[in-house]
C-alpha cells in the first residue's frame, strides 16, 4: 500500500475525539502543576519591582533585608551575572535583540525587576522586600509608541544591546527591529488603480490572562545538577538560555515542564526561571517563585500593540491589484519576538489575496517604557487581519460590490501560491510553497449559511434603539517554521507490548500529548491506550522547540510518525532475525512468521527476558519544508443598543480547514477558546495606563476577560481537506481561531450602523461617541 | 492585607467596646474589600460570630407606615449577598441588585453590612437600598435613614446591626446596571421603586456616577406620559431628561461624564418601561 | 492562634497566624486541588465548600474557619469522576487549572438545586474564569450531564 492510500484507509485512532490522556486526572484535581511539585522546603522567592517607568538605580541598600534571619539571599544588579540575552523562547540564534539582563541597573518599565529576595517564609520575604532601600534617579519615560522613533530619550542607551544577525536593530533610534519587502511596483500599481482605499487601524496590548500565574522551581538533584521545573512552553530554550547566562555547562542543567495552567504565548519566554535558578545556585537550596497576578499583568509580556496603515487598490471589476501594509509595532521595554511578530502581521495575512500585481509590507518595531510585548496566539496575524479584512469590506463598499463576491474573486485557492511565502519567513527569508490544501471557499459558504447571511445582510432593525448587523472575515495562519524548527520523538517497546512515547513537544493544555499518542497509535496499529506519553523533560525526552508557531500537530506529529514507522520496521526485522526467515508480517498486534504467530505482547516479553534479548527503541526527527496554512472563515451577528453603544455578539459561526483533524474534539475546543480570546480582544479587553506609565488594568477587577455570559453562541465546524505534507493529512490549528473576530465584528458593526471602528477594543463608549457625530 | 491581632467577639457590646477601646481597630464583616488593602491592620474585629444574620419582620414606624405599610423587614448586617439574592421574601429590586456582583463564592462572603458601611460609590446594593428608602439600625446611633448616612457618614464609631426595608407587598422596584462584563463593577446603576400606596410616586436612585448613589423622588402623573405599552418607544424623553437633571455625573478613566449620563438615561427609560407595565397589571 | 479544621472528614489541628488564608493552609496540608490564580477573588480557581457553601479560599481567613467543615475536590472524587466523564468526553478540560474551581461550584449548586437548568448553572459559574475553552464546550458537557442526571434520579 502506498503511504497516501494507507493514510486514507479507515483509521482507528486518528480523526477520533478521544478523551485526553490526562483528562480525568486534571478533572479530579491531581497535583500536576509547578507549585504542586515544588519541594516542601523550597525557599520562597519574590521580586522587588520598579514603581517608575524609567529610572537609574543610583544606590540600592539591602542590609536591612539581609539582617532578617529568615532571609537567605538577596540579588541585585551588583551580584548577578552581567550577560545580555533575549528572554524570548526561540531557536538559536534568536531573531530577537539581546537587550535584557537578569537584573539591570536601569529599569525600563513599571514592574521591571530591581531585586530578588529569597527566604523561608512568605511573610518575612515580603517584609524584607519592604526593607530594601532604592535611590532612583527618575528619568523621562517614552510612553507613546507613536512618538518613540527617534525620541531624544532612549530606552536602551549604550548598554551593549545587539542582535545576533541583522534585524534592523538600531537602539539609538529606539528601534528594536525593522523590516521591509516589496514585490512588484507597489506605489505605481496603487496609483493606477480605479479605486483605492486607505485606512489606519490600532490594536491594543492584550493580556494573556491565563489562569495559572507564572511559576518556576529550582533545586539541585541527587546528581548535583540544577533542575528547573517551570510553567514554560519552551523547556529546551529555557535550558539553553539559563545555562549560557548562568555560566553553567548545558549538561549540568535539566528543565522539566509539568502541567501548565495556560500559556497562549505568555509562557514562551523566560520569566522567573533566572531568579529561582540563581537563588538555588547561590544558596544550594530549593527555591520557588510564583508570580502574583499583578506581576503577570505588569511584568511578564502582552500582545504587541500596533498601528497599521493599509492601502488597497482594485479595478472597477473588483480585481485587487495592489496592497501595501505599513506597521508601527510597540515592543515595550524589551524586544522579545519583536521582528517575528511584525513579519507575521504581513506574512500570515497578505497571501490571502495572492492575485495582486504588487504587494508591499514594511514595519518598525519601537521600544517604549512599558510592559514588554511578546508572543501571543496569532502572533501579529490577528493584528494584520483586523486591518486587512476591515479594508476588504471598505474597499467593497467603494467598489459598490458585495464583500463576499470581492473576497471570492481574489482569495487564494488550492493549487495556487503567493510570492510572499518565498520572501517572508519568520525572522529570515521564507520558503516557496504551493497550497496543496485549501477549502477556504467552502468555509466561507458554510459560515454564511450558518449565520443566515442572505436574510440578515447588512442589517436588521429590531426596534428604534436596537439594530443588528452581520459581518465576516477570512484568515490563515501557518504550521510550524520550515527549515528552522526541528521536532523529535522516541518510541520504546515494553514487555507486554505497550509503548512509551517520549516527545519534547509541550502540552500546555492543548492536548498535544494525546494527539501525538493518537498518531503513534495509528502508525503502530494499536489502541491509544497502549501508548504511554511522557513529554517536555530535557533529560528524558528528545528535542522539540516547544509549543509555538502552531507546530505541534504538524512538525512534532511528523516526528512521532517517523519514529513509530521505524519501530514497526524494527519489530519486523527483529522477528526476521528471531525466526530466521524473511517471511514476516506484522499488523500491530500479531507477528506472523512463516506459519507461526505470536502476539506482540508475548514477543516483547520474550525480548526482555528469554531469547534474543534486546530493547527496541527508535527515534524520529522532522524539520518542515513548508508551513501549510490552516484557513478559516468567521461570520457573526452583533446586536447594538444605539442609546448606549453596547455591542453583543449574538452568534459566531466559524469554519476551519486544518486538514484532517487528528482529534476533532480537541481541535474544536482550540478554535472555540481562541475565538473567545479574539472576541475579548475586540470588545472587552481595554488596557489603561496612567500618565506615569503604570497599568490601571493590572487585576481581574479592572481587566475585562469575557465571562461565559458575554457571548450568545459559538458554532465551530471543520471543512476537512487533506494536506499531503502533513501527518495523516493534518495541518495545525492552535492559533488560527483568534484571527477573525476583530474584523468580522468591526464589519458587522459597520453593516449595522454605518460606522467603521478602527481601534481595538471597540468599547461601547467609543461606538456611542462615534454615533453621536 | 496584614493583620497583627484578630479578635472575635460573641456579642455586639463586646465588639463595640473593643472598637472604641483601641485606636486603629478595624471591623471586618465579609472582609472582601479589606483584603485588597496593602497596609497592616493592628487589630481586626471579626464580626462573623455576632448574631446579626437572618431576616425578621418588624413593625414599621409611624412615618414609614404612611408610605409602605405596617410591617418592614429587618436584614441582619452580616447577611451575605448570596442569601439576599436567593431570599424569596425580599423585594425584587434588592435581589436583582446583588445578582451580578462578582461570583457566587464572593457573594457568599460579602455582607450587606460591609457594603453599606463602605459607602462605596460603585456599590450595586446601596443604590437599591437608597431607592427603597431603607433605614439603617446602628448600635449607638439608632435608626438613621440611608440617604443621611450615604451623604454624611457617621460622626463617631458605631456598629451596624441591621438594615430595614419595605416588604415585598409594599414596594415594586427594578434595578439595572451597565457593566462591561457580567461580573464587573457598574459604570452606572439605577434603581426605581414605585409605592403601591402612592402609585404616582417613584423613587429613583442612581449610583456609580462615579459618585455614590443619589436619590430623587419624583411625582408624575399619567397625564404627562403618552405611551402605548405595546409599542417600544422611548418613554417620555423630556421626562427622563428632567429626572436626570437632579443628578450629577463625572469622568473617570472608565467612562466620561457624557457617556454616564447617556447610560443613565437608557437605564432609566428601561426602568420606566417596566413601571408602566406594572401599572397595567 | 490555635485552629481546628475539619477537611473532607478529617481533623487537622495547628497554629495559624491571624492573616493566613485558607488557600495557603490547604495547600500546605497537601490539598493541591485548591489553586491560587489572582489576588482579588475574581477568578474562581480557589473555590472550596465551607459548611457546604461555596467560598473563595484565597479570601477566607484560616482562623475564621476554626471548627468549620471544609470540602475540597479531594473529598468529592466520586462526584468529580461522574461529572468529569462528560467533561473529558468533550475534550473541554484543556489546561485543567480552572477545573477544580468549576467542580466545586457545580457541587455547591447541586446541594441547592437538584436539577438546575443550564441557565442556572451558567449564572452560578459566571464567577469562574476559563481562558482556554471558550465556555461553549463546558456548556455542551454540562447539558449532557444534566440529562443523564435527570434520567437516573428524576
Amino acid at each position: 500500500m502506498t503511504k497516501a492510500s494507507s493514510d486514507r484507509s479507515p483509521q482507528i485512532s486518528v480523526n477520533r475525539g478521544i478523551p485526553k490522556v490526562d483528562g480525568m486526572g486534571l478533572v479530579l484535581g491531581k497535583p500536576a502543576y509547578t507549585d504542586d511539585l515544588a519541594p516542601r522546603d523550597a525557599l520562597i522567592v519574590k521580586v522587588l519591582r520598579s514603581p517608575h517607568a524609567h529610572a537609574y538605580i543610583e544606590n540600592i541598600d539591602t542590609k536591612r533585608a539581609l539582617a532578617i534571619p529568615e532571609i537567605k539571599c538577596v540579588l541585585t544588579y551588583e551580584n548577578v551575572p552581567d550577560a545580555l540575552f533575549s528572554r524570548a523562547g526561540q531557536g538559536f540564534p534568536e531573531p530577537s535583540p539581546y537587550d535584557a539582563r537578569i537584573l539591570d541597573r536601569t529599569v525600563r518599565h513599571v514592574g521591571d525587576a530591581v531585586a530578588v529576595v529569597a527566604g523561608t517564609t512568605e511573610k518575612m520575604v515580603d517584609l524584607a522586600i519592604s526593607k530594601i532601600r532604592v535611590d532612583y534617579q527618575v528619568l523621562e519615560a517614552v510612553l507613546d509608541f507613536e512618538c518613540a522613533l527617534d525620541h531624544p530619550v532612549r530606552v536602551h542607551h549604550q548598554d551593549g544591546t545587539h542582535s545576533m544577525f541583522p534585524i534592523g536593530h538600531v537602539p539609538e533610534r529606539n528601534l528594536a527591529a525593522q523590516y521591509e519587502m516589496a514585490i512588484g511596483d507597489v506605489q505605481g500599481v496603487l496609483n493606477r488603480c480605479d479605486v483605492l482605499y486607505r485606512g489606519r487601524y490600532y490594536t491594543q496590548a492584550q493580556a494573556h490572562a491565563m489562569t495559572e500565574p507564572h511559576a518556576s522551581v529550582a533545586f539541585y538533584d541527587v546528581q548535583d545538577r540544577l533542575t528547573v521545573i517551570s510553567a514554560t512552553q519552551t523547556p529546551f530554550h529555557v535550558r539553553r538560555i539559563l545555562a549560557k547566562n548562568l555560566n553553567m555547562p548545558l549538561a549540568r542543567v535539566r528543565v522539566i515542564k509539568p502541567r501548565i495552567g495556560g500559556g497562549y504565548g505568555g509562557k514562551q519566554a523566560l520569566h522567573g526561571e533566572f531568579f529561582a535558578a540563581l537563588v538555588t545556585t547561590i544558596t544550594k537550596r530549593p527555591a520557588k517563585l510564583i508570580y502574583t497576578r499583578k506581576e503577570v499583568f505588569e511584568s511578564t509580556t502582552s500582545r504587541h500593540p500596533m498601528r497599521l496603515d493599509i492601502a488597497i487598490g482594485a479595478d472597477h471589476d473588483g480585481h485587487i491589484r495592489a496592497i501595501d501594509m505599513n506597521v508601527l509595532s510597540n515592543t515595550g521595554a524589551y524586544g522579545e519576538h519583536a521582528l517575528t511578530v511584525l513579519m507575521v502581521a504581513g506574512s500570515k495575512t497578505l497571501p490571502l489575496y495572492n492575485k495582486v500585481e504588487a504587494v508591499g509590507f514594511r514595519g518598525d518595531v519601537v521600544y517604549t517604557h512599558t510592559t514588554p510585548a511578546g508572543a501571543f496566539r496569532g502572533y501579529g496575524a490577528v493584528q494584520g487581519n483586523f486591518a486587512l479584512e476591515s479594508a476588504l469590506d471598505a474597499l467593497a463598499e467603494q467598489l459598490h460590490m458585495d464583500p463576499i463576491a470581492l473576497r471570492k474573486l481574489n482569495m487564494i485557492k488550492e493549487g495556487e501560491t503567493s510570492k510572499i511565502f518565498e520572501v517572508m519567513g519568520e525572522g529570515t527569508a521564507g520558503t516557496p510553497m504551493v497550497i496543496e490544501s485549501c477549502k477556504l471557499d467552502a468555509c466561507v459558504d458554510r459560515v454564511l449559511q450558518g449565520i443566515g447571511w442572505a436574510q440578515k445582510y447588512p442589517r436588521t432593525i429590531v426596534d428604534n434603539h436596537t439594530v443588528r448587523g452581520v459581518g465576516m472575515a477570512i484568515a490563515m495562519q501557518g504550521s510550524g517554521i520550515p527549515y528552522i524548527d526541528m521536532a523529535s520523538a522516541v518510541v520504546k517497546l515494553n514487555d507486554s507490548g505497550f509503548y512509551n512515547l517520549l516527545v519534547g513537544a509541550t502540552d500546555l493544555g492543548t492536548g498535544s500529548d494525546t494527539i501525538l499518542a493518537q498518531i503513534a497509535a495509528e502508525e503502530l496499529g494499536v489502541d491509544v491506550s497502549r501508548i504511554v506519553v511522557y513529554s517536555s523533560d530535557t533529560d528524558l525526552t528528545p528535542f522539540d522547540p516547544g509549543a509555538y508557531a502552531s507546530s505541534t500537530t504538524y512538525v512534532s506529529g511528523h516526528s512521532v510518525r517517523i519514529a513509530s514507522a521505524r519501530m514497526k520496521q524494527a519489530i519486523i526485522h527483529k522477528a526476521m532475525d528471531f525466526y530466521q526467515t524473511p517471511d514476516v508480517t506484522f499488523d500491530g498486534q500479531t507477528i506472523t512468521a512463516l506459519n507461526q504467530q505470536i502476539s506482540l505482547s508475548d514477543f516483547s516479553t520474550t525480548l526482555f527476558y528469554s531469547h534474543g534479548q534486546e530493547q527496541l527503541v527508535t527515534s524520529g526527527s522532522y524539520v518542515g519544508t513548508k508551513s501549510p496554512p490552516p484557513y478559516m472563515a468567521g461570520a457573526c451577528e452583533v446586536e447594538i443598543d444605539t442609546r448606549t453603544g453596547r455591542i453583543k455578539v449574538l452568534d459566531y459561526h466559524a469554519a476551519v480547514d486544518c486538514g484532517v483533524t487528528i482529534n476533532p474534539n480537541l481541535a474544536r475546543i482550540q478554535v472555540e477558546g481562541a475565538l473567545l480570546q479574539g472576541i475579548g480582544m475586540t470588545l472587552y479587553e481595554q488596557v489603561h495606563r496612567t500618565s506615569r506609565g503604570a497599568l490601571h488594568t493590572n487585576s481581574f477587577l479592572t481587566y475585562h476577560v469575557p465571562t461565559r455570559m458575554e457571548v450568545g453562541h459559538m458554532h465551530v465546524s471543520f471543512v476537512e481537506s487533506y494536506e499531503p505534507s502533513g501527518p495523516y493529512g493534518a495541518k495545525s490549528v492552535g492559533e488560527i481561531g483568534i484571527d477573525t473576530p476583530p474584523a468580522a465584528i468591526a464589519n458587522a458593526i459597520y453593516n449595522a450602523t454605518g460606522i467603521r471602528m478602527t481601534k481595538l477594543p471597540i468599547t461601547s463608549e467609543d461606538l456611542w461617541r462615534a454615533m453621536q457625530k | 492585607m496584614r493583620i497583627t491581632e484578630l479578635y472575635k467577639p460573641m456579642d455586639v457590646q463586646d465588639a463595640y467596646e473593643k472598637l472604641i477601646g483601641q485606636k486603629k481597630a478595624t471591623l471586618m464583616a465579609g472582609g472582601m474589600f479589606l483584603r485588597l488593602q496593602k497596609r497592616t491592620l493592628p487589630l481586626v474585629i471579626d464580626l462573623s460570630a455576632l448574631p446579626l444574620k437572618g431576616i425578621e419582620t418588624i413593625n414599621a414606624t409611624e412615618k414609614d407606615q404612611a408610605v409602605s405599610g405596617c410591617e418592614r423587614l429587618l436584614i441582619g448586617a452580616m447577611t451575605s449577598l448570596r442569601e439576599i439574592e436567593m431570599h424569596p421574601a425580599l423585594p425584587a429590586v434588592l435581589r436583582e441588585s446583588v445578582a451580578q456582583i462578582a461570583g457566587v463564592a464572593v457573594r457568599n462572603m460579602a455582607t450587606i453590612g460591609g457594603s453599606v458601611m463602605g459607602r462605596y460609590p460603585f456599590s450595586d446594593i446601596n443604590t437599591a437600598l437608597m431607592a427603597l428608602n431603607a433605614t439603617l439600625h446602628f448600635y449607638i446611633n439608632g435608626s438613621v435613614p440611608i440617604s443621611t448616612f450615604m451623604s454624611e457618614g457617621l460622626q463617631e464609631q458605631d456598629i451596624l446591626i441591621g438594615i430595614e426595608v419595605p416588604t415585598l407587598e409594599d414596594v415594586r422596584g427594578t434595578y439595572k446596571a451597565f457593566k462591561v462584563v457580567y461580573t464587573d463593577f457598574p459604570l452606572v446603576n439605577v434603581a426605581v421603586c414605585q409605592w403601591p400606596r402612592n402609585p404616582e410616586h417613584l423613587t429613583i436612585a442612581i449610583g456609580a456616577r462615579p459618585g455614590r448613589a443619589a436619590i430623587c423622588t419624583h411625582a408624575y402623573s399619567n397625564a404627562n406620559v403618552n405611551v402605548n405599552v405595546n409599542e417600544s418607544t422611548d418613554l417620555g424623553e423630556t421626562q427622563v431628561e428632567a429626572l436626570l437633571a437632579h443628578f450629577t455625573f463625572g469622568d473617570d478613566y472608565r467612562a466620561s461624564e457624557a457617556y454616564r449620563r447617556a447610560l443613565a438615561k437608557a437605564l432609566i427609560s428601561d426602568c420606566l418601561l417596566e413601571v408602566e407595565q406594572w401599572k397595567s397589571l | 492562634m490555635e485552629v481546628t479544621l475539619m477537611i473532607n472528614g478529617d481533623h487537622f489541628q495547628f497554629a495559624a497566624l491571624p492573616d493566613e488564608v485558607l488557600v495557603d493552609t490547604l495547600r500546605k496540608l497537601g490539598f493541591k486541588s485548591v489553586k491560587r490564580g489572582c489576588e482579588t477573588a475574581s477568578c474562581g480557581v480557589c473555590n472550596i465548600l465551607l459548611d457546604g457553601k461555596l467560598v473563595p479560599a484565597c479570601a477566607y481567613l484560616t482562623v475564621r474557619a476554626d471548627h468549620r467543615e471544609i470540602t475540597t475536590l479531594e473529598g468529592l472524587q466520586e462526584q468529580a469522576r461522574e461529572i468529569g466523564a462528560y467533561i473529558i468526553a468533550e475534550g473541554v478540560e484543556q489546561c485543567g487549572y480552572c477545573s477544580p474551581g468549576h467542580m466545586m461550584a457545580i457541587a455547591a449548586l447541586f446541594k441547592e438545586i437538584a436539577h438546575p437548568t443550564l441557565e442556572q448553572i451558567k449564572h452560578v459559574l459566571a464567577g469562574n474564569l476559563c481562558r482556554c475553552s471558550g465556555y461553549e464546550g463546558q456548556h455542551r458537557a454540562l447539558t449532557a450531564y444534566l440529562s443523564h442526571r435527570k434520567e437516573v434520579s428524576p
